[in-house]
């Protein structure tokens, strides 16, 4: 193929890719989700006051909601703010860009791994309409910056084992891709350990053993900061909640609580159970029941009706797999996709969730590779014209059905029955609360959800009142304490739960969704219903009352 | 009869791998078999694309997505991947098993070594016509790894006379895939799926075999380990 119509193709493909993730991006998913906001007002406070809301300058993990969020992303909005504004679409754009900017990193590995210009355009297509990939574009994840720069990092790799310099790149790529995500902290090290193994004779060979080490104190002073709070309680939180191994808040998946007998230790040791448990998270990455029909189960983290994969890629999957092992010529390529096929579902497997398409987001990369190792076989295979001539309008047909799915699912369905899930409802909210008597106080009901960073978020609540008005713990201990304080205080605005004896005998407002103010409550309690705000299935999402204390409600 | 050390290892390893499915369907069996299919009324269903079809701008893209030939499609299309799924298998459809149904475990878990080694060497195995029966399978199975070298006196051969006759890789194959095919149309399939283990067995002794024969070391070592992790699996299915 002529340089000129690969890089024709690559743009359109490009171009594909930004359709799919720009499109109503910040209005689509209509909701901002407690972790977007949360992470969008944190930038905020930085670019105010260069501390984050609990008062710590430039912070290496952000103590957010006390789940130690990773910093590069919030750091990547921070700049953005001046120019967008703090809205939906500011904390979405940074995974947008990145999203875009790994299709092109994707077709330089496979073009230069596998010298198949055909292969690496079909995966870059691929991945230009992945909904697993699209949908940690349109949203705020961190996993998909963390990506870009991982993969950024392996190219500049294998670049570098020709033009040494670019080991310098490779190795700060790998040192932003690790604060990046937490799952990088796993999958990167892992990656860079195999890497070394496997050409160590070239890349310490005398011409490139300068650029190694540099590119190596270059990656460590990066991580230093890292590496700094790598021990504390905040920068192990996120791990230690979630992983399979720890059973302090749950028992591992087949624990017999009703056998007590002296094989015990046997039937019900962790030895077993964990193993079990991690081994059967592990393959389901690989399987393609999840790829092709389940997905993820999280409501943020998948599109209705719509898997990981499409279903038309299955048959292509299972022959790319078949292709992978029993073909001798794939070079660099099969090494490559053997070893994040192999690496990235570790993090996600020794976490209790299933199939969590967020933690396993490298694994997007292999698996598509061996989906377009399938197609471009087929398309070879087929020895007659007729064969060729159909491969365009079927390409087409296939390519147009993918997008209009992708359209039923994120803009269509997604809108409609995944509203709650993603937070809908608190920019209208706070635009009600802005109309209401601003002498009189307003309780936010958290009991279920936490609520303040939306409205501080909405309200592009002044970061350093939000600072002298909350305390939660002091800087020094800003990554060891783990206590949280629920309660906040924005201006005359306070989030915590309601308590309806106290609540009702002064005069406020009470905000709170469904279950914490219904209909009876307000019946019963004489409240006054100043307006509801609903999701788009017609259903309450927040219901905003005042309290009536002279009405005797309050006895 | 003499019985290697390794063949005894093999044979051990092989019932450890096949009794499990057996014992645990005989101690869960409710004696409930349906043959109800998927094509079946479903008035949920129906409701869910009524309610759905509103959504979209014109009645043509409605229809392409929401669709009463879509109910049936994706209820043979879930059955089909919960068929084809190894975690049905070696984990009992952990992480997402089948809600109200018993999600038996059907091989140990760490057969899923041999049995992805079965598999990945399913193409690479020749076979020559079997020998008669005279001698019984399990002194085949047993005459050391010497034997097992010779690709006439494999395991497989012995255990799968018939079976692995010349073109029976395809017989296998099509035979799974017309069970899988037939139980994909069954709205529960989960005791009949046993139907199932005897193409999974073959293609698991096939991987005890193969791993034997060309990893002796490797596959003396995890088969201790898998023994130390099939024996808890086995004790628990005596365990209400």
């Amino acid at each position: 193929m002529k340089k000129y119509a690969t890089y024709l193709f690559l743009a359109l493909i490009i171009a594909i890719g930004i359709a799919t993730r720009f499109y109503k991006l910040g209005e689509a998913p209509a909701g901002l989700y407690v972790d977007e906001a949360g992470q969008g007002y944190s930038a905020y406070s930085i670019l105010k006051t260069g501390k984050d809301e609990f008062e710590k300058s430039f912070p290496i993990v952000f103590r957010s909601l006390t789940d130690f969020k990773t910093p590069v992303y919030i750091y990547l909005v921070t700049p953005l703010i001046p120019f967008f504004g703090l809205s939906a679409f500011t904390v979405r754009f940074p995974s947008f860009l990145f999203s875009i900017l790994t299709i092109p990193v994707l077709f330089f590995i496979t073009q230069h791994l596998s010298k198949n210009v055909s292969l690496a355009i079909i995966g870059s297509l691929l991945l230009a309409i992945s909904p697993w990939h699209i949908l940690f574009g349109r949203t705020n994840f961190e996993c998909n910056v963390a990506l870009f720069f991982y993969l950024l990092g392996v190219l500049s790799f294998y670049l570098g084992l020709k033009n040494p310099k670019l080991f310098i790149l490779s190795a700060v790529s790998f040192a932003i891709a690790i604060p990046s995500y937490h799952s990088q902290r796993i999958v990167t090290p892992l990656t860079l350990m195999v890497l070394f193994i496997r050409y160590k004779d070239l890349i310490f060979d005398k011409t490139r053993k300068k650029y190694i080490f540099a590119g190596i104190i270059l990656g460590a002073l990066i991580l230093l900061p890292t590496l700094s709070v790598a021990t504390t309680p905040g920068f192990l939180a996120r791990a230690a909640g979630l992983n399979i191994f720890s059973h302090i808040r749950q028992m591992p998946d087949g624990f017999i609580a009703s056998y007590h007998g002296i094989l015990n230790p046997v039937i019900n040791g962790s030895w077993f159970l964990s193993t079990r448990e991690f081994l059967s998270l592990y393959f389901s990455y690989f399987s393609p029941r999840y790829m092709f029909f389940l997905g993820d189960y999280g409501a943020r983290s998948s599109f209705p009706e719509l898997s990981t994969f499409f279903l038309w890629q299955f048959p292509f999957y299972i022959y790319g797999l078949f292709l992978l092992f029993k073909k001798k010529n794939l070079g660099n390529l099969k090494f490559f996709i053997v070893l994040m096929l192999l690496i990235s579902p570790i993090p996600a497997a020794v976490t209790r969730d299933p199939y969590t398409t967020i933690r396993a987001l490298p694994l997007v990369v292999p698996q598509i590779l061996i989906v377009s190792l399938g197609i471009f076989e087929f398309i070879n295979s087929l020895k007659n014209r007729t064969g060729y001539l159909l491969i365009a309008p079927a390409s087409v047909l296939i390519i147009s059905y993918s997008l209009a799915k992708l359209y039923s699912s994120v803009i269509i369905l997604n809108e409609y029955h995944r509203a709650k899930a993603w937070d809908f409802g608190w920019q209208e909210v706070v635009q009600k609360i802005q109309t209401l008597d601003q002498k009189l106080p307003i309780v936010v009901d958290n009991a279920r959800a936490d609520a303040y960073p939306q409205i501080a978020f909405y309200l592009k609540y002044d970061p350093g009142k939000f600072q002298s008005e909350n305390f939660e713990v002091k800087p020094e201990e800003y990554y060891t304490n783990l206590n949280r304080v629920k309660d906040k205080h924005i201006g005359n605005i306070t989030t915590r739960p309601i308590f309806w004896k106290e609540d009702l005998t002064k005069e406020q407002y009470l905000i709170g969704d469904e279950l914490a103010i219904s209909i009876q409550q307000i019946e019963v309690n004489h409240l006054t219903l100043i307006s509801e705000v609903l999701y788009p299935d017609r259903s309450v999402a927040y219901r905003i009352v005042k309290t009536n204390p002279l009405s005797g409600s309050a006895k | 009869m003499i019985v290697s050390p390794m063949g005894s290892l093999k044979i051990l390893v092989i019932v450890l791998c096949l009794i499990l499915w057996p014992i645990n369907l005989y101690q869960n069996f409710d004696g409930k078999i349906s043959f109800t299919t998927i094509f079946a009324n479903d008035y949920q269903g129906e409701q869910l694309i009524l309610r759905n079809i509103h959504l979209y701008p014109n009645v043509l893209s409605a229809r392409i997505f929401q669709n009463k030939a879509r109910i049936y499609l994706n209820k043979l299309t879930d059955n089909f991947f919960i068929l084809t799924d190894p975690n049905n298998y070696f984990f009992a459809l952990h992480p997402e098993p089948v809600p109200g149904q018993y999600n038996i475990f059907k091989f140990p878990f760490l057969s899923i070594v041999f049995f992805l080694f079965g598999i990945l060497n399913f193409e690479k195995y020749r076979h020559k016509a079997p020998q008669p029966y005279g001698r019984g399978i399990f002194s085949h199975a047993s005459s050391g790894a010497k034997s097992l070298r010779s690709e006439n006196t494999s395991l497989i051969s012995r255990l799968t006379p018939g079976v692995f006759a010349k073109g029976d890789k395809k017989a296998v194959l099509f035979a799974s895939l017309f069970i899988i095919a037939v139980l994909s149309m069954l709205k529960n399939f989960e005791w009949l799926n046993f139907l199932l283990w005897l193409p999974i067995s073959i293609i698991i002794i096939r991987g005890v075999d193969g791993l034997a024969k060309n990893y002796p070391k490797f596959f003396s070592f995890f088969s201790l380990l898998f023994i130390v992790f099939s024996l808890p699996e086995l004790i628990r299915a005596f365990i209400k």
